[in-house]
């Protein structure tokens, strides 16, 4: 077992490089960056106007909205920060033999693909989904313990393995279903919309669904609860840990399983 | 126990038969057809640590299919692999440590990266010391004349450099056995001798254990002492080049040009041998072929030099692609 030391090490001299290759294009950092911030601002000032002539929905009041939304996105961001690179595995990865040379080096395979390249967008998201959480947070008055922060870190870092395992158990599929549009991930783009709102303005079989078949409630709204003191999904919050380590546990099962079936290229 | 072992290896793809046109594409949806194809059909072979082994066929017989196998990269349909001890495609991250891979048709660094950048990340990853990698970088630098090229991003190089920065790249970490698929693809003379002199005095003075595929046989003759032909997933020929050379060729030519005049019937009378065969190629010049074993070139020579007034004599040896040929004709 090589030490943690190692391979922080490796991380950041991965990370370096690729921020220096990226760099080398400069204009088009920017415009990622740009691009990124403007589609933010859209939908930010889509849910500002929208909620604010709606005092209420569903019993969820305007701030308690914002707040969820800012933790979906805070999740979402850190989600892409660290796996955006996963969604490539089928095509680039596993359809086009890239991973020859991953599968070559001395290193776990999922990490190498994780950390050769990350979206360097989400910092955008990142930024103003913390913010739309953080001003919700004042505007509510809630009330920050070292406690409630403590499971603040917990349940963002689980919501953000959930979105991650998840990904990772549908591109993981590719290695059955040759899939060369990367149409497998796909659902998870558009569903993911989904988990911006409080899941109870949904009819019940798609709350069944959001919660149960593509956890993806678990990425915000349940979590987002706690910190509103609302009593009622307690057990969700509980579950949250244990969905991220079950998504990951049956993400990395497929995986390991489908390396073996992996038929490089032609070439 | 050898230090590689393959025993009645199997790899079998299941393709899925497209058909043609956009109807084609259509039904493709709704019914599938599939195809096997054997890729590596029931092939046994032992490798002693300290040999080169060269690994030829013609395309699509299997060669790289065979190597990914062995580096851990695709796992076997049957049949048994270890290297070292060690099973590639379980154990494969113990494996890769102690392998060196070339693939000339892809290459195995970052893409975006400046080459002297990849190098220093690959340091990292297995560890290789400040030192033992300067060292490495003067070494690769004088034969692989890497040294201009270290500060390019490695997807604007040409294919030849491409390919000697792969092959430095994958050399970095001095490992004990090393897969080459078609290392001088694309390599000019000059680099390519190097190369051979380098995987020569590697496999001398380190003991490295080397398996090389190419369709360069002139790398094979100069490098292997042991060769592998495989065709269509089967192995057909496990031994030495040279010998085979020898025993299987076993035609030879010797062309004969004369001062007078040349008459066919005339020499085919005075050389009475019903094997031989003539070729005129103009008309003071032929080909005599006949085979080694039956009638000696002696012979042939002095019973010329008794009749007639030869300007010259030469006598062609079979080539290496000859023999090849050979084999690939005899296996049909
Ligand atoms: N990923 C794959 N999927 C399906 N079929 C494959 C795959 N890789 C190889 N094959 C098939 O297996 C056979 C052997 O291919 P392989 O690449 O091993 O040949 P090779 O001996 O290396 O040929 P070359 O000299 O052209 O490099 C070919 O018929 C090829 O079409
Ligand atoms: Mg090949």
């Amino acid at each position: 077992m090589r030490s943690l030391f190692f391979y922080s090490k490796i991380y950041f001299r991965y990370l370096s490089q690729y921020l220096k290759s990226r760099l080398e294009y400069r204009a088009d950092v920017l415009i990622q960056i740009v691009s990124a911030l403007s589609a933010q601002i859209g939908t930010l000032i889509f849910v500002l106007t929208i909620f604010n002539h709606i005092p209420d929905i569903n019993g969820w009041s305007y701030g308690e909205i914002l707040f969820i939304y800012g933790f979906s996105q805070t999740s979402m961001a850190l989600f892409s920060m660290f796996f955006s690179n996963l969604i490539n595995l089928g095509r680039l990865y596993i359809l086009d033999g890239n991973l020859d040379r991953v599968l070559l080096r001395p290193l776990p395979p999922l990490l190498q693909i994780i950390i050769e390249r990350l979206d360097i967008g989400s910092f955008s998201t990142l930024a103003l989904g913390f913010g739309a959480l953080s001003y919700a947070a004042v505007k509510l008055n809630l009330s920050f313990s070292y406690h409630l922060l403590f499971f603040f870190v917990v349940l963002i870092f689980s919501a953000v393995l959930i979105l991650g395992g998840v990904v990772l158990i549908l591109v993981s599929l590719t290695f059955w279903v040759k899939d060369p549009t990367g149409a497998i991930a796909w659902p998870l783009m558009t569903i993911r919309d989904f988990a911006k709102y409080p899941i109870t303005i949904y009819s019940a079989p798609l709350q069944v669904f959001l919660s149960w078949i593509l956890p993806l409630a678990f990425t915000s709204f349940y979590p987002a609860t706690l910190f509103l003191e609302r009593t009622d999904y307690i057990f969700h919050v509980r579950m949250t840990p244990l969905i991220a380590l079950l998504t990951w546990g049956i993400g990395l099962f497929i995986w390991k399983r489908g390396l073996q079936r992996y038929e490089s290229a032609g070439s | 126990m050898a230090l590689i072992e393959v025993e009645t290896l199997t790899k079998t793809f299941k393709i899925s038969k497209r058909r043609e046109g956009l109807s084609g594409a259509l039904m493709n949806l709704v019914k599938r057809e599939y195809q096997f194809v054997q890729a590596v059909d029931n092939i046994s072979f032992h490798v002693e640590q300290g040999e080169t082994l060269g690994y030829i066929g013609p395309n699509g017989a299997g060669k790289s299919t065979t190597i990914k196998i062995l580096t851990g990269i695709l796992t076997p349909t049957e049949g048994r692999v270890e290297v070292n001890g060690l099973v590639p495609h379980k154990q494969r991250r113990q494996h890769v440590k102690n392998i060196g891979v070339v693939f000339g048709q892809r290459s195995q660094l970052w893409w975006d990266i400046a080459v002297i950048e990849a190098f220093t990340l690959l340091r990292d990853i297995y560890e290789v010391s400040k030192n033992d990698f300067q060292k490495q970088l003067k070494k690769f630098d004088e034969v692989l004349e890497i040294g201009p090229l270290l500060h390019i991003p490695v997807r604007k190089l040409s294919l030849g450099q491409r390919v000697r920065c792969d092959i430095a790249a994958s050399l970095l970490h001095n490992p004990p056995v090393v897969f080459l698929d078609e290392p001088t693809i694309g390599l000019d003379v000059a680099v390519k001798s190097n190369i051979r002199e380098f995987i020569k005095e590697m496999n001398a003075s380190l003991g490295t254990t080397i398996i090389l595929t190419t369709h360069d046989l002139s790398d094979i003759e100069y490098l292997c002492q042991r060769t592998l032909i495989i065709d269509q997933g089967k192995i057909i020929f496990d031994g030495d080049l040279e010998k085979a050379k020898n025993e299987l060729a076993r035609k030879r030519k010797i062309q004969i040009d004369l001062y007078e005049h040349i008459d066919i019937d005339v020499i085919r009378e005075k050389l009475n041998i019903a094997q031989l065969e003539f070729t005129k190629r103009n008309d003071y010049s032929l080909t005599i072929s006949f085979d080694k074993n039956e009638i000696s070139a002696i012979n042939i020579i002095q019973t010329i030099l008794d009749h007639f007034h030869p300007r010259d004599m030469k006598i062609e040896e079979p080539t290496i692609e000859a023999v090849v040929k050979e084999i690939y004709s005899e296996d049909i």
